[in-house]
């Protein structure tokens, strides 16, 4: 790659040749404001905020459309630049409803935040405010404000660019403008609600996070999605363990900005009903007296057991899964898919974007850790007298005629029928890492406290701990330590 | 030994190592207490016997001060619109701004779609609440004021003192739609 040499604000910088202005001074940490640019989407230039100023052009020039040339000499926080942005921002703040107090972006807005850097002006404007549409419900998941939009026409360049829908534009001119579907029609679109993170004020709100909690409240945990085996990379948004809504993080190898609306809904609005303690065929037990018993079956019967491994496990907790089935002698070890497409769901089943046919986050995880493992599909239960099932969906024809033990988050047939049940914790409760479809291993932290659940991990270091061996670790990152 | 410390105003400050015997036994820091609580004795009841204004304390409860300023920073107040909904939007500025952490609001969205957000609870615990005012300095809205009464604040127990919307909105201190006493900064 050819590089260039630039000089920002009196910085040198040498960039490749052909980079974009805007992305060579954020790589060296300058930061020109920008409205309507965004790192993933086509660039257009309308909104003039990135304009600096390049030496012997005659002008400002805007930086999202100018790219690097040898011997450049740039400015941007010049006088004229910063009064030429104050100016901008006026010209924007001049329709706009100054909705912030009810705007969900409020403290995420890009509006307020450049207005405190580069304005903090009162406004000089006494005639009345263009009134538009507050409340255009797109779907049932995004609501529209045309007063608030400032028409960067982000949203309109990602339906068109990466969710390929093409369902949004914007129509009439001037003042008047604003963004709009076809008439009759409805904003469906698998990856809608990210027109809400990438939209720069709160024109394009989400539904399902409207009016929940303001967002300077919300913790944010950077994880890995559970939704499909690509592997998103997301922030969770909690505020007193209850998950208010999840948004992607940037990841250029994965997911760049983009995830679906599936994958937000599976953390805010788990549907399946949660296991919380654990439990023999006849009676509750606590959790030393549960180890203790069950841990001569996983002993004895070893040889004997079908020994089924979920596929929302992370590659720590498997990798303590194979030293027991190692140090017991499992002959057979199964993989499932802890979570199918199912028809009637309404979700989409793989498209050429980011959604994935495996459902599961860490299946290629599960193959990579047990390599002699068999799919459950091939699981006749007559060479077996007990089965260890761990996570969900085990649909095998006379499985609960074994002898049980269940180690899960949720509750379904085979729980209902174990003789030793567990409750587990799903993925927003626990530390650990991912393999995604690709193959690249993704390590993320717990969000959420699970409701006096142990995780699968102690479970089965404590197993391994009563058989009288070491475990690999004793915590996550031990075990990460030891693989 | 007291000693004058330069540059600070005219206060003496004591020394604990260097102290005399005659500091050491509070003899006279006692006496001088004593004179001083005599005096303010001695003023008030010739206050209280030629009928002056601030003779005796006030009989509280029975008796309430009729003279509270203006500016005091007593009761909350959630300040109505005219067909009796609170104004506030829910907004959480004050719960943010709030030091003390005292103010819990969970947002709804309202029937009018030219409010659309209006609180669906507003609770104010004023057993934790410091009255610092600083709800009402960040309010966008005017929704919420302090009266200058401080009157009947106490509780019986810790519960009783959480006031809810319907609490804070009974009491009106309203001449007009838009004036509203109380304070206001």
């Amino acid at each position: 790659m050819e590089e260039v040499k630039i000089t920002v604000d009196g910085k040198e910088l040498t960039v490749a040749k052909g980079t974009l202005l805007i992305d060579a001074c954020e790589a060296n940490g300058i930061y020109i404001p920008r409205f309507c640019y965004h790192k993933h989407l086509t660039k257009s230039g309308n909104c003039r905020m990135c304009l600096v100023k390049i030496e012997k052009t005659p002008k400002p020039q805007p930086s999202c459309m100018t790219p690097v040339a040898d011997g450049m000499i740039v400015h941007t926080r010049t006088p004229e630049i910063d009064a030429m942005r104050k100016a901008m921002l006026e010209f924007v703040l001049i329709n706009h409803p100054l909705d912030c107090p009810i705007c969900d972006k409020a403290g995420e807005c890009m509006l307020q935040d450049q207005y405190m850097e580069f304005s903090g002006d009162k406004s000089r404007f006494n005639e009345t405010k263009v009134a538009k549409e507050k409340l255009y419900h797109f779907s049932d998941r995004i609501l529209y404000d045309a007063e608030r939009c400032i028409t960067c026409s982000r949203c309109v360049r990602f339906t068109s660019e990466v969710s390929k829908t093409n369902k949004l534009g914007l129509v009439l001119r001037g003042d008047s403008s604003y963004v709009s579907l076809a008439p009759g029609d409805t904003f469906d679109d698998p990856y809608s609600d990210c027109v809400t993170d990438i939209c720069p004020v709160g024109a394009l709100t989400s539904k399902q996070f409207r009016f929940k909690e303001r967002v300077w409240n919300l913790h944010k945990t950077p994880s890995i999605c559970a939704g499909c085996s690509r592997g998103c990379n997301i922030s969770i948004e909690t505020k007193d363990n209850q998950v208010y809504r999840v948004r992607p993080i940037e990841n250029e190898h994965v997911n760049k900005s983009w995830m679906c609306n599936f994958g937000r809904d599976y953390y805010v609005h788990p549907t399946a009903e949660r296991l919380t303690s654990q439990r023999s065929k006849k009676n509750d037990l606590d959790y030393n007296t549960f180890i203790k018993e069950v841990t001569p079956i996983f002993k004895e019967n070893g040889a004997k057991m079908a020994f089924i491994v979920s596929s929302h496990a992370t590659n720590e907790e498997l990798a303590l899964a194979k030293q027991l089935a190692d140090v017991i002698g499992v002959k057979d070890i199964f993989t499932k898919s802890d979570r199918e497409w199912k028809e009637d769901s309404g979700e989409v089943k793989e498209d050429d974007i980011l959604i994935t046919a495996d459902k599961t986050p860490n299946l290629a995880g599960v193959k990579k850790t047990f390599t002699k493992a068999k799919d459950i599909s091939t699981l006749t239960v007559s060479p077996f007298t007990h089965a260890f099932v761990w996570g969900v969906n085990a649909s095998v024809k006379d499985l609960t005629k074994l002898k049980l033990i269940v180690l899960s988050t949720e509750r379904d047939v085979v729980s209902d029928k174990a003789d030793y049940l567990i409750a587990g914790q799903t993925p927003a409760e626990k530390h650990g890492s991912f393999t995604n479809i690709d193959g690249l291993v993704q390590p993320f932290r717990r969000a959420i406290r699970g409701e006096q659940n142990t995780s699968d991990l102690q479970f089965f270091v404590d197993v391994l701990k009563t058989l009288g061996e070491t475990p690999l670790g004793r915590t996550v990152d031990e075990v990460r330590a030891a693989l | 030994m007291s000693q004058q410390i330069p540059g600070l105003p005219d206060m003496t400050y004591i020394d604990r190592e260097k102290r005399t015997f005659l500091d050491q036994i509070y003899f006279w820091e006692i006496t001088r207490g004593i004179l001083i609580t005599t005096k303010h004795f001695f003023r008030n009841m010739a206050k209280w016997l030629t009928f002056r204004k601030g003779g005796v304390v006030i009989l509280y409860p029975e008796e309430m001060r009729p003279d509270y300023s203006q500016n005091n920073r007593g009761r909350h107040i959630l300040v109505q619109r005219s067909d009796g909904s609170p104004r506030c939007v829910a907004c959480k500025m004050c719960a943010t701004n709030c030091p003390a952490e005292c103010i819990t609001i969970v947002a709804e969205e309202s029937d009018d779609s030219n409010i659309q957000k209006r609180p669906k609870v507003f609770e104010i615990d004023v057993s934790r609440c410091i009255f610092c005012g600083f709800c009402v300095e960040a309010c966008p809205v005017d929704a919420i004021r302090m009266a200058p009464t401080t009157e009947e604040l106490a509780g019986y127990n810790r519960f009783r003192m959480i006031y809810d919307k319907k609490t804070l909105m009974t009491w009106k201190p309203t001449v007009n739609d838009d004036v509203v006493h109380g304070y206001n900064p």
